[in-house]
């Protein structure tokens, strides 16, 4: 059986063990663009239902959540196979930046047809 | 197995069986941070997640404030200094992209999920030195993620395979870091 105690007892350690350090895998980034993407997905399906203004305000949002996620899914994607402990994960990984760049290209298609729309 | 290839309800149901999983992650951290209210709405907004699978939710009003709340508790990792903000902000993600799914069913983020909760795993396991190969909660995980997709891919009703989903993904309250609150 797992030693779910020793483990809480390492994540509380962990307090200390990241209090001085810039953590900062490629997990992190990989969640963050999601998170992200999720608010994207969120502004852009709210959008029809706002005011002129308060839609000019919708793709302010979005524009400064593009520029926060574009630096973070170029360095995501550019992660080498070398940073991964075997190739089953860095296949997995390319799997998922696959998805991430076909949904990502998506949103900004649908961003610029708002912005064209605004115009 | 290409999760592309699986429909919305499968990837909803691998990503919430993946979510219920790492809740004892979320609830550790709450713990740890007095945030027990916000863990009560999370685990309230991911039974309503099952009950969308099994095809009970009434409404899909209240999933769009569901989505607000979740925002609200989603920690920042700007403003903790311990790792366990991650694993937390794993499983709020998921959720997040659980709910938001429901609304539009042009989002099918399993891929990424699954990727997101390896590589945590990984990453957990790279800080305590311990190899891929030598853990076994890198194993449990591998198997978890394959009797989830054998219970997805079956040809059985909605309703039967949540029924068996659930108490799959509880794992007996163990996390996919191992965490595990209610003993």
């Amino acid at each position: 059986m797992i030693r779910c105690l020793g483990l809480i007892g390492f994540f509380v350690c962990c307090f200390n063990v990241f209090a001085d350090d810039d953590h900062s895998g490629h997990s992190d980034d990989l969640l963050l663009i999601l998170k992200d993407k999720i608010a994207l997905q969120k502004m852009m399906d709210g959008h029809k239902q706002l005011n002129r203004e308060q839609q000019a305000k919708n793709l302010e949002q979005q524009k400064r959540l593009f520029s926060r996620l574009m630096p973070r899914l170029q360095s995501y994607v550019a992660i080498p196979e070398n940073h991964y402990p075997n190739l089953e994960m860095y296949h997995e990984s390319l799997k998922s930046r696959g998805a991430l760049l076909a949904d990502i290209t998506r949103l900004v298609s649908r961003y610029q047809t708002l912005h064209l729309a605004a115009e | 197995m290409d999760l592309s290839t699986l429909n919305h309800w499968q990837q909803l149901a691998l990503c919430t069986a993946l979510c219920e999983r790492s809740m004892p992650n979320f609830q550790l951290f709450c713990e740890i941070e007095q945030k027990e209210d916000d863990f009560k709405q999370s685990r309230k907004i991911l039974n309503k997640v099952w009950e969308f699978l099994r095809g009970q939710l009434s409404s899909l009003k209240n999933m769009e404030n569901q989505l607000e709340t979740i925002e609200a508790i989603i920690p920042n990792p700007e403003e903790y200094e311990h790792f366990g903000v991650y694993p937390a902000m794993d499983t709020m993600v998921n959720l997040q992209s659980c709910v938001q799914s429901i609304l539009d069913s042009s989002i099918l983020d399993a891929q990424n999920i699954q990727t997101m909760v390896q590589e945590r795993l990984s990453e957990v396991l790279e800080m305590q030195e311990i190899p891929q190969e030598e853990s076994e909660l890198w194993q449990r995980q591998l198997e978890f993620e394959q009797s989830i997709l054998d219970i997805i891919c079956t040809q059985n009703s909605h309703a039967n395979m949540i029924k068996e989903l659930i108490p799959l993904s509880r794992d007996e309250g163990v996390s996919q870091l191992g965490i595990c609150l209610d003993d």
